[in-house]
């Protein structure tokens, strides 16, 4: 099948778990023999094999004359857009910064814009949007290509803070309505669409993410502590539960001082928790690495003896899926998506510090233990491949092509 | 005749109580008692007291006809007396009408048999005397933990007086020979061995109340013609179960007591079967072979051996903590050391570590997982450890003060 993919982002362009998972997902549908046409806000260069395109939408001409089909749509469909613009931007581009900045909501629209010239001249069979950001633009493909649309849920308005965003809301309701099947990361996910978004059960499916082989044998740096290692990797914000971390390090640290505790990524809550670190005195402890790159990443995680996910609302979660190919034994939260496929995990409430904190202290103590959590990780892992991710995607196709 | 012994296991351990990682160092207790007390009052109303005076009424009614032999380990005993004396009384009773045999066992259902001789011996002769005050008894036949039986456990039984051992009749030992018979083991002089039947038993035991089984109901008449069918060859019939069989794992509702009632009804005016001790067995029957088991066997588990206890990482290092604790833990001579140690050897707190896969009955196990399970033992455990140290470098202390004095 030839697809159109939308998404937001696509390595070597990465912010979040996003792209990752994008990239995973098409290079698993193009060994299905899929075509893929992936259009996202600005891509660092287009690229183009065989049956893949990469198509940023910062190069694309808007049209030069007013189309009497497209125009009322997109009034219709994105009001926000104010029409006299878009005939201003006539034979020119909209320049995209294709991060999650101050725009972002109208670089949305404008993403919509786009792809109503593209939905035209482009051959595709199905449009798979991923997110929110990009369902006003599967909207639109689908107004004008006629073809089905399948809107992928990687998270929701719920998972991102503790206060409802309305308008993104709102669009993500939209995006659910119209499509004809609606993939969500987990069930955990499902279920909101479900009871949050009042969606039809029939139409949701679970399509779990998986992970790359990764060759793990190479020989990255390990610490230069003489104690152990205990992480937390991903955005300091609400929904990671950064804040019950710290509290569980508090709590580990009154035991074993024999402990370092590494907070590594950046967010909004981020100076918040430096805050409360250091009003807690542990900052000889708790270090901050600030954002970490690909292989940064990697040599973060070569250094940690203990990772863990406290996530208060987490659709799904590669990080932990990461840790667990390192070889590290990994604590997730009760309230992850990714708990769902690792039966044997650790799993705790994210706000029972207690048993967190008893946790951690178990597997820096007790090296059969950690053994345990680590191969009963890994044979779980085994089986959660974006071949298997494709599949579920393929045939979801196939139910509405 | 055929020899019909049932042989009842009467076992609870001492569960732990949530013990939190902060808690090491502060000495707290370690055990649930309220949820000990709990579980052991809701199984001695649902099971052993009716079961009990459905016994007694029986042997009221038929004297000698009705016999049957109880393994109940050092821990029951225990609880029983903390917490609900009356079942103790019941028991009493029933060894009062000689008519009942109490076999010996090691005091805390341990794995002492695969970990550590002399723990083993100082856990039967605790057992020993336990039974001895409590019933005035002393035990003949031998039950370990779970089963458990090998050449090597054998020699150790033996070498205790025992005349002989129940075991499970496991298909890896008998090699298409029958488990109704007598056997042998290899030690010397030999322990007769009794062989659990394993269909038999679990006939009652596991399936007498699962609609989807295909004997369903099962009725005491249908169970006696089962046992009527056996070959004349087979001497006896061991069916070992787990005393809650009756009431708690199969409820009231389920018929089950009727079905014990009318089955040694049947069984006490039949002519061709004869409920039976083992100690009466060694007397009338004979042994036909010799039989090896070079690796252990138990009733537990998947494998029928001893991996429902100690086949994972979790259960290996927490029982080998434990065990590497003993000469610490004995010299101290402290008996409340003792007891924590006796209580924190019971098997059942490793079988809450088993793995993920494994079915485990019902057991009252109080983890969400088995990791969970690893977490507070361990926890346990260091506390212990650092008491045993506390003690044993306080009674150095005492005694350095004294050959000091002495030397002065």
């Amino acid at each position: 099948m030839k697809i159109l993919m939308l998404g937001w982002e696509y390595p070597p362009h990465i912010s979040g778990g996003l792209a990752t998972a994008c990239q995973g997902l098409v290079e698993s549908l193009l060994k299905k023999g899929h075509e893929v046409l992936f259009l996202l806000p600005k891509a660092v260069e287009e690229m183009q094999s065989e049956r893949f395109r990469l198509i940023s939408a910062s190069n694309v001409e808007l049209p030069k004359k007013k189309d009497s089909i497209t125009y009322p749509l997109l009034r219709k469909l994105i009001p926000n857009v104010d029409p006299t613009q878009i005939h201003n931007l006539s034979g020119d581009k909209y320049n995209f910064s294709g991060a999650y900045g101050p725009n972002l909501i109208e670089e949305v629209y404008w993403l919509a814009v786009v792809i109503s010239k593209l939905a035209k001249e482009l051959e595709f069979d199905i449009i798979h949007a991923h997110d929110w950001l990009t369902f006003p633009a599967g909207i639109i493909a689908k107004e004008i290509s006629r073809k089905p649309l399948v809107v992928h849920v990687h998270a929701t308005a719920f998972d991102r803070s503790a206060k409802i965003n309305h308008e993104i809301y709102e669009i993500e309701r939209q995006g659910m309505l119209v499509a004809d099947k609606v993939m969500a990361v987990s069930n955990l996910t499902k279920k909101i669409i479900i009871d949050k978004y009042h969606i039809d059960a029939k139409k949701v499916i679970t399509t779990y993410n998986g992970v790359k082989q990764k060759d793990t044998s190479q020989n990255l740096d390990t610490s230069r502590f003489k104690e152990k290692i205990v992480t937390f990797l991903g955005r300091i914000t609400y929904q990671k539960g950064p804040e019950y971390f710290i509290e569980a390090a508090e709590k580990v640290l009154k035991k074993d001082k024999n402990v370092r505790f590494v907070m590594a990524g950046n967010g909004d809550l981020m100076t918040e928790m430096i805050k409360i670190v250091a009003a807690k005195r542990l900052s000889s402890h708790f270090h901050f690495t600030g954002f970490l790159k690909g292989r940064e990443v990697d040599r973060m995680l070569a250094m940690t003896d203990v990772f863990v996910m406290p996530s208060i609302s987490e659709p799904f979660g590669i990080a932990p899926l990461e840790a667990i190919q390192a070889n590290i034994p990994v604590i997730i939260s009760r309230q992850s998506g990714v708990a769902e496929v690792l039966p044997h995990a650790f799993i705790v409430d994210y706000w029972d510090t207690n048993s967190l904190s008893e946790a951690i202290y178990g597997l820096l103590n007790h090296k059969s233990f950690a053994k345990m959590v680590k191969g009963l990780n890994r044979v779980a892992l085994q089986n959660l491949t974006w071949g298997h991710a494709a599949e579920t995607v393929s045939s979801t196709y196939q139910s509405v092509a | 005749m055929k020899n019909i012994c049932f042989t009842f296991l009467v076992h609870q351990p001492y569960r732990l109580r949530n013990f939190h990682f902060f808690e090491i160092g502060n000495h707290y207790n370690y055990f649930d008692e309220e949820t000990n007390a709990k579980i052991m009052r809701q199984i001695v109303e649902e099971s052993y007291l009716p079961t009990n005076k459905l016994m007694l009424n029986l042997i009221n009614t038929f004297g000698n006809k009705i016999k049957v032999s109880f393994a109940i380990s050092g821990t029951a005993l225990n609880q029983m007396e903390q917490y609900v004396p009356e079942v103790l009384g019941s028991f009493k009773e029933l060894a009062a009408t000689g008519n009942v045999e109490f076999l010996g066992q090691n005091y805390s259902t341990s794995l002492s048999s695969l970990k550590s001789e002399s723990a083993f011996y100082e856990e039967v002769l605790e057992h020993k005397r336990l039974i001895s005050r409590l019933f005035r008894k002393r035990p003949k036949v031998f039950l370990n933990t779970g089963l458990l039986y090998s050449d090597e456990i054998g020699k150790m039984i033996s070498n205790l007086g025992f005349k002989g051992v129940i075991t499970e009749g496991s298909s890896v030992i008998l090699n298409g020979k029958s488990p109704n018979n007598l056997y042998k083991s290899t030690s010397r002089p030999p322990l007769i061995l009794f062989l659990r039947n394993t269909s038999l038993s679990d006939d009652i035991a596991l399936r007498f109340s699962q609609r989807n089984w295909s004997e369903w109901p099962l009725t005491s008449e249908k169970y006696l013609g089962w046992l009527n069918a056996l070959p004349a060859s087979d001497e006896l019939v061991n069916l070992v179960m787990d005393y809650g069989t009756f009431g708690e794992h199969h409820k009231k509702e389920s018929g089950i007591f009727d079905f014990l009632e009318f089955l040694f009804r049947h069984i006490a005016e039949s002519k061709d079967l004869k409920l039976s001790t083992p100690v009466e067995v060694l007397k009338s029957v004979s042994a036909k072979a010799k039989l090896k088991v070079s690796k252990p066997i138990s009733y537990t588990g998947t494998d029928k051996n001893a991996s429902a206890w100690l086949k994972n990482e979790m259960q290996q290092e927490a029982c080998d903590t434990l065990y590497a604790m003993e000469d610490l833990v004995k010299n101290t001579r402290d008996k409340f050391l003792h007891q924590d140690w006796e209580r924190l050897k019971t098997a059942d707190h490793f079988l809450y570590m088993n793995n993920f896969e494994e079915v485990l009955g019902n057991l009252f196990n109080p983890y969400e997982n088995p990791y969970a399970a690893f977490l507070k033992y361990m926890n346990v455990l260091s506390d212990f450890q650092l008491k045993v140290e506390d003690k044993t470098k306080k009674s150095s202390k005492r005694k350095n003060t004294r050959s000091l004095i002495k030397n002065k």
